[in-house]
């Protein structure tokens, strides 16, 4: 079941969602202090998780703020307010940098945009009214048939180990044992 | 017998190394993971090579025919990679590696992703078994916990994050063109577009990253340099060959019908990316950094072999991905074993070795010869063969840049032997002990990298395995 | 409304491009990056509802890229504490001991 099934008001609140991710977007990238940055972006993330609640993806909205804001952007903050330093908490990017990066940015938006437009991408239709279950989510990771993503959830389990015990390592103070 | 087994042979090695060391009695255990992961790995290694082809979850995932090929490059790699590594434990070196159970761990299991993504059928698994294959190699290029191989580690690890996205743009463009994940079905679906372009651009620049090609190469030389050295070894060889295969996923399954177009475009990032290589590897001290812009060159010449459209071309490809593994580690046995010996990394460094070393010195001379394509070598056939496919399909103007890139690399290529055999021997030169295990690797490197080119017997294998692989596309319906 | 979402996801796609060109700062960096996988997932979750919706493959692909951003940012952050144990300054731009 949709979020909001009546087309007209999803349409209203996207477009509202939508303003507030650009306005946002726009500051994460601009704004010279790092964490101003980050606290932006968790804006971004927030009312992306709005968009997928908009799109009936709810389990993923919900995933959406417990990974990305609870996780990534926790740690990102956690990274800037441990170390303390001017250089990680602050970036002053020269302008020749900034005209450069714009020219870029610009002309990639504005030639993707314009193949994407050229492209019958699209089979255009109305918010269609059923949306995928939970269940189905969770079935589809131990699924080891043709529609199922088992073999996916298992990689991703290992490489979560991996990276648990590698990070210890790495961050790890080193003890001398000689 | 089930296709999975070697892969879950490595995953297990990984696993039974890790908690042996959680229980070990013995504190300094590096012998028992050395080995057991060896062990592991070559097992894997015959398991592969004496596996069959199939299918398994639902088509999710296959084994066909040149698949156990990549297979093969990547456990051979890993256990030529193992034999050097062995002795960085123990040295006394500023590089000396700490942690040996964790580190093979990490490793095996970057392995694993290497070989899921070879086999992996659909867009999700083939992302997952990709950063797999790639978030290990970040924190093993960190392992010696120094500023430096830090900053080269997170160097690695931006660029890498940053492909990775890239890529997963690309890979929601093509869900968006065709509406399914399964590559068999996004091929035939695909129909030329402007969106398509996009989307193929942007895997084509994630894919450049891992490769190297050149406007995206500029994380390699640092973070070559700054890693430990067996680690910029396996970087060089396994992760580039990860970086090739799922290219060939993406070429061959889903890029199936629009490969025409896209050869312009992969023969120019072929000519820029063995020019700058090149260009910049002749003035380079660092012997790694060195090496990293010989392995950017060495990506520009592997991208010729997409130029063809027959199976020569793919078989051509996976031989001389074949060569440059054994010759490149071949190459790096050595200079892993000189600079953890003399803690000294530039090419000077190396001078007199012929004098104090001379079976080191020939070994390695021949390894540099093999990547520079002097004839005898199988550098030289599989070289060969790449031009030819470049040449079968008009691109003259490309083998004319590869010959004179070739004749360029002899020349710095030849400055390394100059050192080793006409300088006077290092003063500073501290004794060597080589172990056993050392030397076994280095004793295969150096057989596979000149056999290689002489017995016909290897390429004709891949060829066979490479039509019945391409049969197998057509059977789906693609081409 | 797909093609808004399209445009939409393709302009947090631009603005974490320009953050890769303009910034230093490796937490900076993580953050533009962030935004492009964002992006990514949003494309996905779009293309899933519209295209798709007999299947839920885009919203598995949405979680898994999730996840996968989640352990690169643990291992980028594992490495600047790494870092910072050993010096006090982590911008990429003043990175001397690997010269160019």
């Amino acid at each position: 079941m949709s979020f909001l099934s009546n087309f007209e008001w999803s349409q209203n609140i996207f477009y509202l969602l939508a303003g507030a991710m650009v306005f946002f977007g726009f500051f994460t990238v601009v704004t010279k202090h790092i964490l101003r940055s980050a606290i932006y972006l968790m804006s971004v993330l927030f009312f992306s998780a709005g968009i997928y609640l908009l799109l009936g993806a709810d389990f993923l909205a919900g995933a959406q703020v417990l990974i990305y804001i609870g996780g990534i952007i926790v740690l990102l903050v956690f990274a800037v307010m441990l170390t303390r330093s001017a250089d990680l908490a602050e970036d002053h990017p020269p302008l020749t940098r900034k005209l450069f990066g714009a020219a870029g940015a610009i002309t990639f938006f504005v030639v993707s945009a314009y193949l994407i437009e050229q492209s019958p991408l699209i089979i255009e239709k109305s918010l269609p009214s059923e949306s995928a279950s939970i269940a189905s989510l969770g079935k589809s990771f131990v699924d080891i048939g043709a529609s199922g993503y088992a073999l996916p959830f298992e990689l991703i389990s290992i490489l979560l180990l991996g990276v648990l015990i590698g990070g210890a390592v790495i961050a790890r103070k080193e003890m001398r044992t000689k | 017998m089930n296709i999975f087994l070697p892969e879950l042979t490595v995953l297990a090695t990984g696993l039974i190394v890790l908690i042996y060391d959680l229980f070990a009695i013995k504190k300094d255990n590096s012998k028992f993971s050395t080995y057991f992961s060896l062990l592991g790995l070559i097992l894997a290694f015959v398991l592969v090579a004496l596996g069959d082809s199939g299918q398994a979850l639902g088509g999710r995932f296959a084994v066909e025919g040149i698949e156990p090929w990549f297979k093969l490059i990547f456990l051979g790699s890993s256990i030529l990679t193992l034999t050097f590594t062995a002795e960085t434990f123990t040295s006394k070196a500023q590089e000396k590696l700490n942690h040996p159970a964790e580190f093979h761990t990490m490793m095996l299991f970057s392995i694993t992703g290497m070989m899921f993504l070879v086999s992996s059928r659909d867009l999700i698994s083939l992302y997952v078994s990709l950063e797999l294959a790639t978030i290990p190699l970040f924190l093993l290029a960190a392992w010696t916990k120094n500023i430096r191989s830090g900053e080269g580690s997170l160097k690695y690890l931006l660029s890498g994050a940053l492909a990775s996205a890239i890529l997963l743009y690309g890979f929601g463009l093509l869900y968006g063109l065709t509406g399914e994940m399964s590559l068999a079905q996004i091929g035939p679906k695909l129909t030329a577009n402007p969106a398509l372009w996009l989307a193929a651009g942007m895997v084509l620049a994630g894919v450049g990253f891992k490769l190297t090609l050149f406007p995206f190469h500029m994380w390699a030389p640092d973070t070559y340099e700054s890693a430990p050295t067996s680690i910029t070894a396996f970087l060089s060889v396994a992760s580039k060959a990860a970086g090739l295969a799922l290219f060939f996923q993406l070429y061959y399954r889903v890029f199936s019908t629009h490969t025409l177009s896209f050869q312009f475009i992969i023969s120019l990032f072929a000519a820029a990316t063995m020019t700058l290589g090149n260009v910049v590897a002749i003035k380079q001290k660092n012997i790694k950094r060195f090496m990293a812009y010989s392995a950017i060159s060495q990506a520009g010449y592997l991208m010729m072999g997409f130029l063809g459209t027959s199976h020569e071309s793919t078989a051509s490809i996976i031989f001389y991905l074949l060569v440059y593994a054994l010759t490149n580690l071949t190459a790096f046995a050595v200079i892993v074993h000189h600079t953890h010996n003399q803690d000294d990394e530039s090419i000077e460094g190396l001078r007199g070795l012929s004098l104090s070393h001379p079976i080191l010195a020939l070994i390695f001379m021949i390894a540099l010869f093999g990547l520079a394509g002097i004839p005898p070598l199988s550098g030289f056939v599989g070289k060969f063969f790449l031009f030819s496919v470049a040449a079968k399909s008009g691109y003259y103007w490309l083998v004319t840049i590869a010959a004179l890139n070739s004749t360029v690399s002899l020349y710095y290529y030849l400055r390394i032997i100059r050192q080793m055999y006409i300088e006077p021997l290092n003063p500073q030169e501290h004794p060597m002990k080589s172990s056993g295990l050392f030397k076994m690797g280095l004793g295969i490197g150096v057989l596979g990298s000149v056999v290689c080119g002489l017995i016909p017997m290897i390429y004709e294998h891949i060829d066979t395995n490479t039509i019945e692989w391409l049969s197998t596309l057509h059977v789906l319906g693609m081409k | 409304m797909l093609r808004q979402i399209v445009l939409l996801s393709l302009f947090l796609f631009s603005t974490g491009l320009y953050g890769i060109l303009t910034r230093r700062s490796s937490v900076g960096l993580f953050i533009a990056i962030e935004m492009m996988i964002n992006a990514a997932i949003i494309n996905f979750v779009a293309f899933n509802r519209f295209l798709a919706p007999s299947h839920i493959d885009g919203q598995v692909m949405g979680i898994f890229a999730m996840a996968l951003a989640a352990a690169e940012v643990l291992v980028g952050m594992a490495i600047l504490v790494m870092l910072f144990r050993q010096r006090k300054n982590t911008d990429i731009q003043s990175m001397n001991s690997l010269k160019h």
